[in-house]
Formats: C-alpha cells, sequence, structure tokens
C-alpha cells in the first residue's frame, strides 16, 4: 500500500505551492512598484529639466528680447556638452537657431506649452549634438514649443533614449524573474513528487516487511544527501538489529525445541522401560499431554511469527468445511447434538490444513461444551465478498465480557475447568486467522437458546 | 531384516536398540553423521533410522549423499524439528518416513515395518489387487462393496477409506498419526480422541455380532487389522 496516493496531495506539494504563490505575489507587487516608480521617475526629471529650460529662455527673452535668445541658443548648440534639442523660428517659418534643420513635422498638432513625446529623424538633425550618438537612425524625444509675444516660435526637447533602455532593462529583468519563478516551481514540484515517491517507497517496503515477516529487506536508500535517505538509514540499522534479536530468539526457540524433546523423549522411553504397563499409561499419558501443550505453544508460536503463506493455494473452502464436519460428526453423534450446517461453494486462497485445523477447533469446543440434544448451527459462504465460517452453539456460553480474552493463551473459563483440554485451540485459530488477514468474532445466545457461543471467521477470498 | 540406527543421543539409540532386539531384529548403531554414511553405504541394511542434528556431518546431508549414491534403503529421519517446512523438505530430500521426537517405541515400530514392506513390494502387486481380504472380511475396491461372512455390509465414504488402509495393511501396527495422515489427508492436531472414534463406529459396523473382532486395539501404539484368526486363538 502506498502511503501517499496522490502525489498532489502530499504536504509537501501543498506548502511548496504555496511557497511559490507566495512568491510570485511578492514579486510581482515589487516588480510592479519598480518599474512604475522608475518610469514616472525618469519622465518627471525630463519635465523638470524642460520647464527649468524654457523659463531661463523666457527670462533671456524678457531681458535680452530675441537676439538675446538666439544668441544663448547659439551658445547651447555649439556647446560640447549639450544634449537638448532646439529649434527657433519667426512668424515666416524662418529657422533663426537651433540644431534642428526643420521644425519636427507632427509640432503642427501640439498645443503650445504642453510637453510631449517625438520621434525626430536624424535628417532633421542639423546639427547633432555632441553628447548624443551620431549613429543613431532616430530620437525619441520629449519636448515643448513656447511662444513669445505672438513673433517667435521656439522648441526645447530632451532625448529619452536612456529612459527607454531603463525600461529595455526592466523589461529584461522582468522576464528573468519570470524564467527564475518557472525553476523554482520546477524544482518545487520536482522536490514534492521526490519526497512523496521516496516515501512511498519506505512505506511500501514496511508493508512488504510487516506482510511477508521477511527482516532481511531493506529500505531503499538512493542517496547520501537527502534527509529521507538518512532517515531510510538510520530505519535500516533498527531493521538489522530487530533481525538479529528475532533471529536470536527464533534460534533459542528451536534449540528449545530440540533441547526439551530429547529430554522428553528420555522421560518416555524411561517410563516405558522401567514400569509395567498399568503404572506406566498414566504417566506416559501425563507426557504426551505436556507434549501436546507445548508443541501447541510452538505451534501458535510459528503460525504467529513465521508469517510464511508457501503453502497457500486456492482451496475450496466447503470442502475443507465438510471434511471437518464429517470428521467430528461422530462425537456429536454421541452427545445427541445435532449439526444444522448449511455450507454453500466457497473458494479461497488459504492453507488448507490450517483451516482444517481452525474450523475443527471451533467445532471441537462447541461440540464439547453443548450439553446433550444440543443444537450446533454451522454456515459457510461469502459475506461483502469475504469467505466467513460461522459456527453456532446452543451450549454453555462465555461471558459477553470474558469474549475477548477467549483468544488469549491458556484460556479456560471457570464453568469449563473441568473439562479436557489446554486451552490453546482458540489462540491457535486466532493466529490462524490473523495470518489469513481476517477477523474472529464472538456472539453470545446466538440461537436464542437462553446461552451459547457463536463463533464467526472472516478472511479474504485472495491475498 | 537389519536396521542401522544413526543417533548421536546413547539414551536414544539405547532404547531403539533395545526396542528392536526385544521384536528379534538386529541392528547397529552409529553415534554420528560420517561414519552413519559409511555404515549406510555398505548396502547391508534394509532400514535406517536417521537423526536429523549429527555430529560431523548433518541428517540431510548423510542421506542426500546416500540418494545421490542411488542408494534405496528407505530412511526414517527422526527429529526434534516438528514444523510442517521441516518434514516437507525432510521427505523431498528422499526420506520414506519422518518421525518426531519424543516418540513411542510403537509409533518408529509400525512405520519401520510398514516402511521397509512397502520399498520391497513391486509396483505391479499393489496395482492389481481388485479385492482386499482379511480373514473372514473382503472389500472390493471397483464395486466398493464390503462383505463379511458373506453378509454385505454398507460403510460411508470415509468409514470405506479407513478400513482400505488398515486391510491394506492387515497384520500391522497402524498408529493414529499414521491414520490421520493417510485416510484423512490433513496435516492437523485434532486434539480430541477423535480417530478412536472413527474406529470404534467402524468396529459396530464390521465386527459387532461376529464371534472374532477383527480390529484390534495395540495398547499404546494404535490398531492393527487381524488376518489369521485361527493361528491366535491357537496361540
Amino acid at each position: 500500500m502506498k502511503a501517499i496516493r496522490d502525489f498532489s496531495r502530499s504536504s509537501s506539494f501543498s506548502l511548496s505551492a504555496l511557497f511559490t504563490a507566495l512568491l510570485m505575489l511578492g514579486v510581482f507587487f515589487i516588480a510592479y512598484f519598480i518599474v512604475i516608480s522608475s518610469d514616472q521617475t525618469l519622465i518627471r526629471e525630463s519635465e523638470a529639466a524642460i520647464d527649468v529650460d524654457a523659463k531661463g529662455i523666457q527670462e533671456i527673452y524678457y531681458l535680452a528680447g530675441i537676439d538675446g535668445v538666439t544668441q544663448t541658443l547659439r551658445m547651447r548648440v555649439q556647446d560640447s556638452t549639450n544634449s537638448s534639442f532646439y529649434a527657433i523660428q519667426d512668424q515666416d517659418g524662418q529657422m533663426l537657431v537651433g540644431n534642428l534643420s526643420d521644425w519636427p513635422t507632427d509640432i503642427k498638432e501640439l498645443r503650445t506649452d504642453r510637453l510631449a513625446v517625438f520621434n525626430i529623424d536624424r535628417s532633421f538633425v542639423a546639427n547633432i549634438p555632441s553628447a548624443i550618438e551620431k549613429d543613431a537612425q532616430s530620437y525619441n524625444v520629449l519636448g515643448r514649443t513656447m511662444v513669445f509675444d505672438g513673433q517667435y516660435q521656439l522648441f526645447i526637447g530632451r532625448k529619452i533614449d536612456d529612459l527607454e533602455i531603463a525600461q529595455w532593462v526592466g523589461r529584461t529583468f522582468g522576464w528573468l524573474i519570470v524564467f527564475v519563478l518557472c525553476l523554482i516551481a520546477g524544482i518545487s514540484l520536482w522536490v514534492g513528487y521526490y519526497v512523496v515517491s521516496r516515501i512511498n517507497d519506505i512505506s511500501e517496503t514496511a508493508d512488504r516487511i510487516m506482510n511477508t515477516g521477511d527482516l532481511s529487506a531493506r529500505l531503499p536508500v538512493e542517496s547520501t544527501w537527502d534527509d529521507l535517505s538518512s532517515l531510510a538509514v538510520s530505519l535500516n540499522r533498527m531493521l538489522s538489529e530487530i533481525e538479529y534479536s528475532v533471529n536470536n530468539i527464533k534460534s533459542v526457540s528451536d534449540n528449545i525445541a530440540h533441547d526439551l524433546r530429547t529430554p522428553l523423549t528420555r522421560l518416555r522411553q524411561r517410563i516405558e522401560n522401567q514400569f509395567d504397563e498399568e503404572t506406566a499409561r498414566p504417566l506416559l499419558n501425563e507426557a504426551d499431554n505436556l507434549l501436546d501443550m507445548f508443541n501447541g505453544l510452538l505451534r501458535i508460536a510459528d503460525i504467529e511469527a513465521d508469517k510464511k503463506r508457501c503453502a497457500f493455494k486456492t482451496n475450496a473452502v466447503d470442502d475443507i468445511v465438510h471434511d471437518v464436519v464429517e470428521m467430528y460428526q461422530p462425537l456429536a453423534d454421541d452427545k445427541n447434538i445435532r449439526i444444522a450446517a448449511e455450507i454453500k461453494p466457497t473458494s479461497a486462497t488459504c492453507d488448507k490444513d490450517l483451516i482444517f485445523q481452525s474450523v475443527a477447533n471451533i467445532l471441537d469446543n462447541a461440540i464439547k461444551f453443548t450439553p446433550e440434544d444440543g443444537l450446533i448451527q454451522l454456515y459457510c459462504g461469502y459475506a461483502n465478498g469475504e469467505v466467513i465460517i460461522r459456527i453456532n452453539d446452543s451450549g454453555i456460553g462465555i461471558d459477553a465480557d470474558k469474549h475477548n480474552e477467549i483468544t488469549q493463551r491458556f484460556f479456560r473459563d471457570e464453568s469449563s475447568r473441568t473439562t479436557k483440554g489446554n486451552g490453546l485451540g482458540m489462540a491457535m485459530v486466532a493466529a490462524i486467522v490473523k495470518l489469513h488477514r481476517g477477523k474472529l468474532r464472538f456472539a453470545s445466545n446466538p440461537l436464542h437458546t437462553g446461552s451459547g457461543l457463536g463463533v464467526s471467521l472472516y478472511f479474504p477470498t485472495g491475498l | 531384516m537389519k536396521v542401522l540406527i544413526i543417533e548421536d543421543d546413547p539414551t536414544v539409540s539405547h532404547f531403539i536398540r533395545k526396542g528392536l532386539t526385544e521384536a528379534s531384529l538386529t541392528c547397529d548403531v552409529a553415534a554420528d553423521g560420517k561414519r552413519g554414511l559409511q555404515m549406510a553405504e555398505s548396502g547391508q541394511y534394509d532400514a535406517i533410522v536417521l537423526d536429523r542434528m549429527l555430529p560431523e556431518m548433518d541428517g540431510m546431508q548423510v542421506l542426500q549423499h546416500l540418494r545421490s549414491k542411488r542408494s534405496e534403503t528407505p530412511v526414517l529421519i527422526l527429529s526434534a524439528k516438528s514444523k510442517v517446512e521441516d518434514k516437507v523438505v525432510g521427505l523431498r530430500s528422499g526420506a520414506d518416513d519422518y518421525l518426531t521426537k519424543p516418540f513411542a517405541f510403537e509409533e518408529l515400530m509400525a512405520r519401520l515395518e510398514l516402511m521397509v514392506q512397502r520399498s520391497a513390494a513391486t509396483p505391479e502387486q499393489s496395482n492389481v489387487e481388485v479385492t482386499l481380504t482379511a480373514a473372514d472380511l473382503t472389500l472390493n475396491l471397483l464395486t466398493r462393496k464390503v462383505h463379511r461372512a458373506n453378509q454385505s455390509i454398507e460403510l460411508q465414504g470415509r468409514e470405506f477409506r479407513l478400513l482400505e488402509y488398515l486391510m491394506r495393511n492387515k497384520e500391522r501396527v497402524i498408529t493414529r498419526t499414521m491414520l490421520l495422515e493417510k485416510v484423512w489427508d490433513y496435516n492437523f492436531d485434532p486434539q480430541t480422541n477423535i480417530i478412536d472414534v472413527h474406529i470404534s463406529r467402524l468396529r459396530q459396523k464390521i465386527d459387532k455380532g461376529f464371534a472374532v473382532p477383527l480390529i484390534e486395539t495395540v495398547r499404546g501404539a494404535g490398531y492393527r487389522m487381524r488376518d489369521n484368526i485361527e493361528d491366535r486363538m491357537l496361540s
């Protein structure tokens, strides 16, 4: 099972998406304000300079008349640091002075005292100001006109190509920011995806270890730099430690099996050799009981710990249940207990011997604890896509508050102390059901006879 | 019949040896795997009882060496390992039977006898049989009819298979574990004397009303189907 099914629903993806969005918003605002403010500042500066210039020339006109103005402009035009365009004409359209050979074409539309942006072709420029680059085809000029006494018209303009450059720089940086943003978004997505797939790898391995009990499996470690790999490395260390301990325990219990069986064999043999049949029989029975209990415990531990499902095959569960009923029918007949069995065709992937064992244990208990002339109801079939085997009896039953103790090893209800048995049967059933990824449910008084126990065993049809 | 016991625990080997000698069989004991293999390779034994955990050479290795040299001597593995997988591995490696410790001597004896008989029987012998007989009881495998002293006996499926198995191995001790494995074909731990109940049902049908019971209980071991009634009555 994957820990995170859809990577777009992972926390790392949501976080990276959120950060990307916030970053985009922030950068957008900053860029917006920078572009707006720099544009305005540059234009205002130029406007102010033109206005100051215009006012100066006006003052000169009042003080020194048109001659003063032409004189001043002539000097200005010849000044090497000059970067402005000037033109002055009289009523007849005669150019008096300036660095423009002709009046700018679209000047007619321009109202006096208003600023506007012109595109002045290079051919118009008679005397290119030295501070202005000479190889440009045309110039973008911010300018205005003035009229003195209704006779002379003056044009003052400033090149604003610098401003254009600033705008171009702004645009380029804008695109760069967009590109960087895309890069960040892409990397965030990749980080999200990478983290999710690594987590899924880890959780899949963990699931596999849980299901197969194969402790030799290790989490994948892909690199040495990311945090998840460091986590995987330390989890792998933990797995090695657990594997070591489990193997130790296993070999210890295998040794117990060997070490206890051999003395038991000797004990049995001593008894057989040294006593007569009469004395030996009860002693041998006790030894055998001890051995049965011991075998039962080992078998439960085996089923619980091994988790090996090598004996799992597709089996007809109904046939297995049939065989159990057939085997135990004589026991029920002896007590005149009726077994009402409804066994429907059912098949599932399971261990045939273990299913037989579990149904046999439940049925054996049911017969043991149901008094003479009682009833046992058995059902085998499907329920909600799962296999269900239910065995209800009209026996002495077990109090509902003790139902969760039934599957504990050596559980024996007060009322059953005198009955033969070692209290391992239902613990074994629970272990078998768990191996089949199923569940075990108990019910009191299932047949409405006043008492009795109902045991239901559910397990999936396939693994 | 000559039996080789490969077992490192002297108490166990002594116990087996004593039992086999009492049953007038000859036997030799090897206390480790290497020695055991050497003796087994001489080919003079009818059966080998092999312990799994041995010094020098593991029981499974001894078995593999034997089988790789095409020795067909029947081998019974004796082991403290009781897991089903261990049993399966043992039988797959070429063992003829598998018995877990501790065991009753009768169980070992019954299995040894059956094992030797099986290996001696040629395939034709077992295939031709259509009717099985034991004393005045007959069982027809084709018609699935059972008669005793010309009286027809009705048996149900499992009862028929139980009787068939007992009759195929008449005059031999059959243990409860052997019946569980062969007649019911489930590897399982009954926790109840369920086999005894089935035997008593079968007795009801074939022995009730007859002077001589054919299914005999062997104390501490299991059951035996009788064949030579007269001999037994005389003795």
